[in-house]
């Protein structure tokens, strides 16, 4: 038994492991998709072998800082292979006025272990703000949070300044933009209050457009129409300042501009254009373990450090001036 | 008056002149044999104060730090690269072998400074964090500290390539050289280590993700990859043939040279893909 760890233990696998992640590193270079799962493999191997080592090599046990960093090294492989089984990423757009939905994240990643308690997380989306500067160039976004049941706490997310909720946390992304507030009254009483989202604002000023479907049935295409972005001078995004129209062809293609507060007669009911707010969308992340990792690498590479350092002053020869100069023999 | 891109220009084709009064200094200083170590000295000074400078100005300029050009990135790179590499310099004498090579690279890479567009970008909002800070500067502390390997690397190289004759002390001296290597080829190997978890804090800071494979990422990931398996190589096969051994700190250095300027100079951005 332990002739097979010793053998599991060897350098030569530890090396064809480093192969490997490379490898499978510009096999991702050329195609994203293809990083994570393959990378499992050398890592896996990388770990056994490491794993075999820490038992079995006489090294680890003279060399107290070495057997550190290998430790931490495998602690790093096993908190990040558990993190991307527990992980949770996700992107949600959310309207000024508008409760989260957790429902109504789009998932992008979802480990095999996450327990799904997203639906927990209650607030409602505040005041959005994004600074630009002469030149559309974005500058600081400011979107307010404000947290259902504690009293109407707001919290602030910007850029590097993420809000947690629950593990979950909130990133705003460079992606938001407009969304029109329509009010639906059915003709058989029924009113209905819903948003429209716009594509990304400025990025796509030139395409302010979308289709929407009435809860009558009816397919409409809509297109809002706003004053120019001044490119020249510094700006502010925020709701409330804009004026703007949506113009609403029908499938007849029939037109109609509409300002806030008019109305349109349709099939089974009646349109009314309310407002018009900013969204926002945010990243959602849940890798409740990353504190663990950075704290694991930091002190593998401290360990590291420590022994290089006992290493080249052990090397160095007598009468030598250099304090690092020494012959490095890494065993 | 002082930070216009005009002086920016001068300061750096000052630097340009100052380079390469050193490398005519060594050249002949080691073809007559006469150290030149004091007159190389105060031209690395004045080149690194006169970098000093022209990042300076630039910096007054632009209101923001030298990290997103390409520009940028080599203005800012060729200053600690001089900084470094005097303080290499100075406290180790026998490093003073690599200046040969160091010297005409300082140069070639001023004369490609000076062919590039130095037009600035905003530094995005999310950019803007301390860990950008110790990302950058552990980046800047590796690429000084692998070049003096890969540069006494390429001088061992080229006396192998060279046939000197096979003497007792050129043997000596290549083994003298040689221990020079591995101390300092550790120690940018640690920064590396320390660039790439300050580069997953940051970006996990600013964009929510610690790592997405972005060109960069993927380039110094597989850099680091290699620093680590020639490491465990030395140790696996400790008969090495050190040709083998210096060839590879060479091929490092030249990885992680493209990781700095070749990857941007295609992306014009580092971690363009999340801007």
């Amino acid at each position: 038994m332990r002739t097979l760890v010793v053998r599991i233990a060897s350098l030569k696998i530890t090396l064809l492991g480093i192969v490997g992640i490379i490898i499978v590193a510009l096999a991702t270079y050329r195609n994203p998709e293809f990083g994570t799962v393959w990378l499992a493999v050398p890592l896996a191997v990388l770990a056994v072998n490491l794993l075999a080592a820490i038992l079995t090599n006489g090294a680890f046990r003279q060399q107290s800082a070495l057997l550190v960093f290998h430790v931490c090294l495998l602690a790093v492989i096993l908190l990040i292979a558990v993190g991307l089984l527990i992980r949770f990423d996700g992107h949600v757009e959310l309207v000024e006025g508008e409760a989260f939905d957790a429902y109504a994240v789009e998932i992008v990643r979802k480990g095999a272990l996450h327990r799904f308690v997203l639906d927990k997380v209650n607030f409602v989306q505040g005041r959005i703000t994004v600074d630009y500067r002469p030149g559309l160039i974005r500058h600081n976004t400011r979107s307010n949070v404000i947290e259902v049941g504690t009293n109407g706490q707001t919290q602030e997310i910007g850029d590097g300044n993420s809000v947690t909720f629950g593990s979950y946390r909130f990133n705003t992304t460079f992606n938001k933009g407009w969304a029109v507030i329509l009010r639906w009254s059915g003709d058989k009483g029924i009113v209905q209050r819903g948003s429209v989202n716009f594509p990304s604002y400025p990025e796509f000023e030139w395409k302010q457009a979308n289709e929407w479907t009435t809860p009558g049935g009816e397919h409409l295409a809509l297109e809002l129409r706003l004053n120019p972005v001044p490119g020249d001078s510094d700006w502010v995004l925020k709701s409330g300042e804009s004026e703007f129209s949506l113009v609403i062809s029908d499938a007849r293609l029939d037109t109609h501009e509409l300002k806030p507060g008019q109305s349109i007669r349709m099939r089974h009911g009646t349109l009314t254009v309310e407002d018009l707010r900013l969204w926002m969308g945010y990243r959602i992340d849940f890798d409740p373990l990353l504190p663990w990792v950075f704290a694991a690498a930091m002190l593998a590479l401290i360990a590291l450090a420590v022994h290089f350092q006992l290493k080249f002053r052990a090397a160095v020869p007598a009468g030598r001036t250099s304090a690092i100069g020494a012959t490095y023999v890494c065993d | 008056m002082f930070a216009t891109e005009a002086v920016e220009r001068n300061l750096l084709l000052i630097a340009l002149v100052t380079v390469s009064f050193a490398i005519v200094l060594e050249y002949l200083g080691r073809k007559r044999r006469r150290p030149t170590s004091v007159a190389t000295v105060s031209l690395l000074v004045a080149t690194t104060v006169v970098l000093f400078c022209a990042v300076f100005g630039r910096w007054l300029r632009e209101g923001q730090g030298p990290f997103l050009t390409l520009y940028d990135v080599l203005l800012s790179n060729l200053f600690t690269l001089n900084l470094i590499y005097l303080i290499i310099y100075v406290l180790f004498v026998r490093t003073r072998a690599s200046a040969v090579i160091v010297l005409p690279f300082f140069a070639l890479l001023g004369v490609w400074l000076l062919s590039l567009p130095s037009v600035a970008v905003p530094l995005p909002a999310t950019f803007d964090n301390p860990w950008l800070w110790m990302h950058v500067l552990s980046g800047k502390l590796f690429l000084g500290l692998s070049l003096v390997p890969a540069a006494l690397s390429a001088v061992l190289l080229l006396q192998i390539f060279a046939a000197r004759p096979a003497r007792e002390s050129a043997h000596a001296d290549a083994k003298q050289l040689d221990g020079e290597i591995w101390p300092l080829f550790a120690l940018a190997f640690i920064c590396h280590s320390f660039m790439l978890i300050a580069g997953s804090v940051w970006a996990h800071s600013a964009w929510g993700r610690y790592w997405a494979w972005d060109p960069l990422e993927t380039w110094a990931l597989i850099t680091w990859l290699a620093m680590a398996l020639l490491l465990h190589a030395r140790v696996t096969y400790r008969q090495l043939p050190p040709a083998i051994a210096w060839a590879s700190v060479v091929v490092i250095f030249g990885l992680a040279f493209l990781t700095f300027f070749g990857v941007p100079f295609v992306s014009m951005a580092p971690h363009k893909g999340v801007m």
